[in-house]
């Protein structure tokens, strides 16, 4: 689940963050409300999957994509409240294959909370999975009467294509895993792939707001930015975090800058050193942060971050002006806010 | 028909295997191979996907029975099966996903001699590639359901979430089996009337596309699900026969039914086996023995021969053709 953190590192103070995350807090209340509903609803005779669905439900803060549906709904001058059932479709969708990741990952906590696979294993937590996901698009099937049939035809063809697309990058990023040697190019097209669900979110809410098809595009395009920004600050802040260091050693890649400064034989070689420790305590994650923040290399996509952002930004200046476009960019400068 | 006055000739074990497979491929071809034309157009940058997708969708999942029992069913209530064909090919996904996910849970390397995509490609691709089938199948679902009354896209889509939960269900029901010898026979059947869903929804979604009666979905639905315990057992059945097979089922999941219905009186036996951490093929074929001397194949066919009698009582309130239909329960009684 991906998330905007706030709080700690690299601000400290995230304001900005804060109130961004307030927004879409407000604009996914309903529909998280709904979803949790439509999950609990559905009992099975199997104890441990009713008692892995209410895991789930408990523990579900997922703001940010039924947040991105409302706020392209509302950027293109529909109202938000009609975007709310497709808000449900997508919050599913998003937490089916959140649960798979899960799995994939063998990720047995997640922000300090134990996830379905740590709770109740590999086996139950697929099953849920899978449970998510045939919820999210019999719901979408129920929608078909609601809106008109071209409508639902784009919707329909986004969300097989874009979440094609991410599959996609699980499965390039399985190969990456554990190498020390990946390029971060590499590791950035696995980012840029895993987006497509952002743009997924930002054109459905497009599509449900009677959006043009440019005001689609560029939505889907700022959302797909949004997605890579988002994914980017993530790892930065795990630079900062000596646990996350740990597990992304040992379990998935290691974070974007601190690949871009392995791009520097010598601090490449300092960074492993600390981190092939057998226990990354603060003092090294400290080492670690000075000598990524060091290197030319980091300087570098740092400054490209910020160029992205302002395409990001540049995108959403040619919407129909509206009271949204301060939330937009708010998100898009929250994301790069410290960096 | 006009000639079934006259005597019918009973079909020998052969004639009647023969009959079934070209019944399948004349019915389900079709479907098949427009289900492997589409997954394999997709567009995937992950060589490993792409690979496991191909595999799958051309060696593997023969699919030929689903979109051959959809439109039998069809046929059955007077509809024109060609009807049938745009959703057999997401159900053929759809159904292809389950198993995916079933061998990911059940450990299952191999099946019927051919490796499974979790046997060749490993637990995580394996995920991916169901996933990737699943929302193919259900995207692709919306178009031929676009097409038809709201009432019957109701019920399409109802009978596919039901057969789903009740699956999802029986899967994790059947984990809380493996390792316990004190499983009964009632309780193991009960789950596996759930795993018989996916039967039961083929035939009332082929009812339903037919234009059948509600009355004609309750009957052809019970139809289904007493094929779909028969597919079911009659795996049971092999599996208790075929040493490695066994050996599997003894290490990573239950015990079939023959080896359930013999554990009462034998249990210390089996416990003794099954309890080991590195199970002999001596030690199956005790099992196995010890399966046939209590009568616990035996109990299996007269279980079966109960189901496809029932199963035959059902179709006699179907109006239309449906000797392929009995043909496809006496198939679930032949000898291997």
């Amino acid at each position: 689940m991906t998330t905007l953190k706030g709080t700690n590192t690299p601000s400290e103070g995230g304001k900005l963050i804060e109130k961004v995350i307030r927004n879409l807090q407000e604009r996914s209340v309903k529909s998280l409300e709904i979803a949790k509903e439509t999950i609990l609803s559905r009992t099975v005779e199997c104890g441990k999957i009713n008692e892995a669905f209410r895991h789930y439900v408990y523990n579900w803060y997922d703001y940010i994509h039924p947040g991105l549906v409302s706020i392209a709904c509302e950027a293109v001058g529909g109202d938000p409240e009609k975007a709310v059932p497709m808000q449900v479709v997508m919050l599913l969708l998003s937490a089916a294959f959140d649960l798979h990741d899960d799995v994939i990952d063998e990720s047995k906590t997640k922000y300090g909370k134990p996830t379905v696979f740590g709770k109740f294993g590999k086996d139950i937590a697929l099953l849920v999975g899978d449970a998510f996901l045939m919820k999210a698009l019999v719901l979408l099937h129920e929608l078909e009467r609601q809106f008109p049939t071209e409508k639902m035809n784009m919707i329909w063809n986004i969300i097989s294509s874009r979440f094609f697309e991410l599959g996609d990058a699980e499965a390039l990023e399985i190969s990456l895993k554990g190498n020390v040697n990946v390029s971060p190019e590499k590791c950035l097209r696995v980012l840029e792939k895993k987006a497509s669900t952002f743009e997924a979110h930002m054109q459905v809410g497009a599509i449900i707001g009677d959006g043009d098809t440019e005001g689609i595009e560029l939505l889907g395009n700022y959302g797909r930015t949004l997605g890579v920004l988002m994914g980017i600050r993530e790892d930065f802040i795990d630079i900062f975090e000596p646990e996350e260091l740990q597990n992304r050693m040992k379990n998935e890649c290691l974070p974007l800058p601190i690949l871009y400064a392995f791009k520097d034989s010598q601090a490449r070689e300092s960074i492993l050193t600390v981190l092939s420790s057998r226990r990354i305590n603060e003092e090294d994650a400290e080492k670690i942060v000075d000598l990524v923040f060091e290197a030319k290399e980091v300087k570098k996509f740092e400054k490209k971050l910020r160029s992205w952002a302002e395409k990001a930004l540049e995108d959403i200046s040619h919407l129909r002006k509206n009271n949204i476009e301060p939330h937009m960019e708010n998100l898009i400068k929250g994301t790069i806010e410290d960096i | 028909m006009k000639s079934s006055h006259k005597k019918r000739r009973v079909l020998t074990s052969e004639e009647l295997i023969e009959q079934m497979q070209k019944l399948f491929e004349e019915r389900g071809s079709e479907a098949l191979n427009v289900a492997r034309k589409l997954m394999l157009e997709e567009k995937i940058e992950c060589k490993e996907i792409k690979e496991a997708l191909r595999y799958f969708m051309t060696e593997y999942w023969n699919d030929l029975a689903r979109p051959t029992l959809l439109s039998l069913v069809c046929e059955a209530v007077g509809g024109d099966p060609q009807l049938t064909n745009s959703v057999a090919v997401p159900m053929i996904l759809i159904s292809g996903a389950m198993d995916i996910h079933d061998d990911i849970i059940d450990e299952s390397k191999v099946k019927q001699k051919r490796p499974t995509v979790f046997g060749k490609f490993g637990k995580n691709i394996a995920l991916l590639v169901g996933d990737a089938l699943m929302l193919k199948g259900l995207v692709l679902l919306s178009q031929p359901l676009k097409l038809i009354p709201n009432n019957k896209r109701k019920a399409i889509l109802e009978t596919i979430s039901e057969m789903f939960f009740q699956l999802g269900d029986a899967e994790a029901l059947e984990l809380q089996f493996r390792g316990r010898i004190d499983v009964q026979p009632e309780e193991y059947l009960k789950v596996l009337e759930k795993k018989a869903a996916d039967v039961e929804a083929h035939t009332r979604i082929g009812v339903i596309l037919g234009g059948g009666t509600m009355e004609e979905i309750e009957t052809l639905g019970r139809y289904g699900r007493l094929l779909g315990m028969l597919i079911i057992l009659r795996d049971d059945l092999k599996d208790s026969m075929d040493p490695l097979e066994m050996q599997h089922r003894l290490n990573n999941e239950h015990l079939p039914l023959p080896v359930l219905y013999a554990t009462e009186e034998n249990r210390m036996l089996i416990s003794s086996v099954t309890q080991k951490t590195a199970i002999t093929d001596k030690d199956v074929r005790t099992v196995i023995e010890i399966a046939q001397k209590s009568g616990g194949f035996g109990q299996l066919r007269k279980l079966m021969e109960e189901f496809a009698g029932k199963a035959f009582v059902s179709l006699e309130a179907i109006r239309g053709d449906k000797s392929a239909l009995k043909s496809l329960i006496s198939s679930m009684l032949l000898p291997f």
